[in-house]
């Protein structure tokens, strides 16, 4: 490195000049120094140049759809649903509400009360994202003590969930749209339940349902 | 007014949906690997829809989010101690020539990437804010928690050794910003 640079403008103060943090008034003080001091100058571009490297390493070939072909750092996220031969669906989300056909949570959350979640029906909404074994029997364990019925023996996923849906009609299996996309991406075989309805965006279908009061619970 | 605020919590919930590519772009450079920047983005993002009633200024959403997407990713880091970047700056190539890779501009992007997974994390993270999200120094200070003096040391040490690892197989200055431009 040449060490004619002048010692006042520090690593600090050229890099601060690459971000475009100086003043006009240091900007100027430094491009004409730079251009008396070739050495200066040298140092100044190949900050810049680092930066620009850094800029083009990810601006292409970075997007969500690159993540194709990879296996998943976690051991097979199947495997332990797919023990019974059905599948379900990476990104489940299970909504429940503890009294059917009342959605007016938002407008009874303008009332003037202090506390409007005490007054509506209890609303639930439980966010999986994982398909490992115990997840999905962590979810549906929540689900059942949560309807207050839990069994006593441990039926296959399939068929807790047919079984929970034919006994509540309060409660519905959604399918993230975005996240089988991604399992596809990444090699992996989804099936969906035949009970499971699908959503574009579980994200934006949770928000849908935080807005309307209900309470979000992540496994 | 309850009402308004859930109108302006809905149109803020597709905002952050539509945040995805960035959040997973900078989640990508700060951990080099795409699975876990794919799970760290719907991390970032599910953590936001949760917790947004606590955004105060709608304006500052991407900011905000990248400061959620900190605390997941020092949450990561901390889980798994052992993985702490030795691993990836043993795999850095001793510059030999490699198989006969067909477009030398992706090799550029690997060895970059490869320079930026080798750095401190803490390093990382404020180089990757400064120059993808191309953020002030005071704004990246906010994000991760830092002061801004803190900001501007790293970035210095940051770029240092990037020249370090990127030098011995650049020609030189003139030729460098000849190709990225």
């Amino acid at each position: 490195m040449n060490t004619e640079t002048r010692p006042d403008f520090s690593e600090e103060r050229l890099n601060a000049f690459v971000d475009g943090e100086l003043a006009p008034a240091e900007r100027d003080e430094i491009l004409a120094a730079a251009a008396e001091d070739a050495g200066l100058g040298q140092r100044l571009c190949q900050l810049r140049a680092i930066k620009e490297l850094l800029r083009h390493a990810y601006e292409e070939d970075c997007l969500p759809a690159q993540a194709r072909g990879r296996p998943r750092r976690v051991a097979p996220p199947w495997r332990g649903a797919l023990a019974a031969g059905v599948a379900l669906a990476v990104g489940v989300l299970i909504g429940m509400h503890g009294r059917p056909g009342s959605d007016t949570a938002a407008q009874s959350a303008s009332a003037a009360t202090a506390s409007p979640a005490a007054t509506q029906p209890a609303r639930m909404l439980i966010h999986l994202d994982h398909a490992e074994a115990e997840h999905m029997e962590a979810a549906l364990d929540l689900v059942e003590a949560y309807l207050a019925r839990v069994r006593a023996d441990r039926t296959p996923h399939a068929g807790r969930i047919a079984d929970l849906l034919l006994r509540h009609d309060n409660v519905s299996f959604i399918a993230c749209e975005q996240a089988i996309a991604r399992f596809e991406r990444a090699g992996q075989k989804v099936v969906i339940l035949p009970q499971a309805v699908r959503t574009r965006s579980a994200i934006a279908h949770i928000a849908d349902r935080l807005q309307a009061g209900w309470t979000y619970v992540k496994v | 007014m309850n009402w308004f605020r859930a109108g302006q919590q809905r149109e803020l919930a597709g905002r952050i949906e539509a945040s995805r590519n960035r959040i997973f772009r900078v989640a990508f450079a700060w951990c080099g690997d795409k699975a876990l920047a794919d799970d760290l983005t719907q991390e970032t993002l599910s953590r936001g829809i949760v917790h947004i009633s606590q955004l105060r200024d709608n304006e500052r959403l991407v900011g905000w989010l990248l400061a959620i997407l900190h605390r997941c990713w020092v949450d990561h880091l901390r889980s798994r101690r052992d993985h702490a970047g030795e691993d990836v700056l043993a795999e850095l190539p001793a510059d030999g020539p490699g198989p006969e890779h067909h477009a030398e501009a992706q090799e550029t992007v690997r060895r970059v990437r490869q320079a930026v997974n080798a750095l401190p994390p803490g390093q990382r993270q404020v180089i990757t804010l400064a120059d993808l999200e191309e953020l002030s120094y005071a704004e990246v200070a906010g994000i991760l928690a830092i002061p801004i003096g803190t900001v501007m040391s790293r970035i210095c040490r940051a770029r240092a050794a990037l020249r370090g690892l990127l030098e011995p197989a650049q020609a030189p200055a003139e030729h460098q910003l000849r190709r990225v431009k």
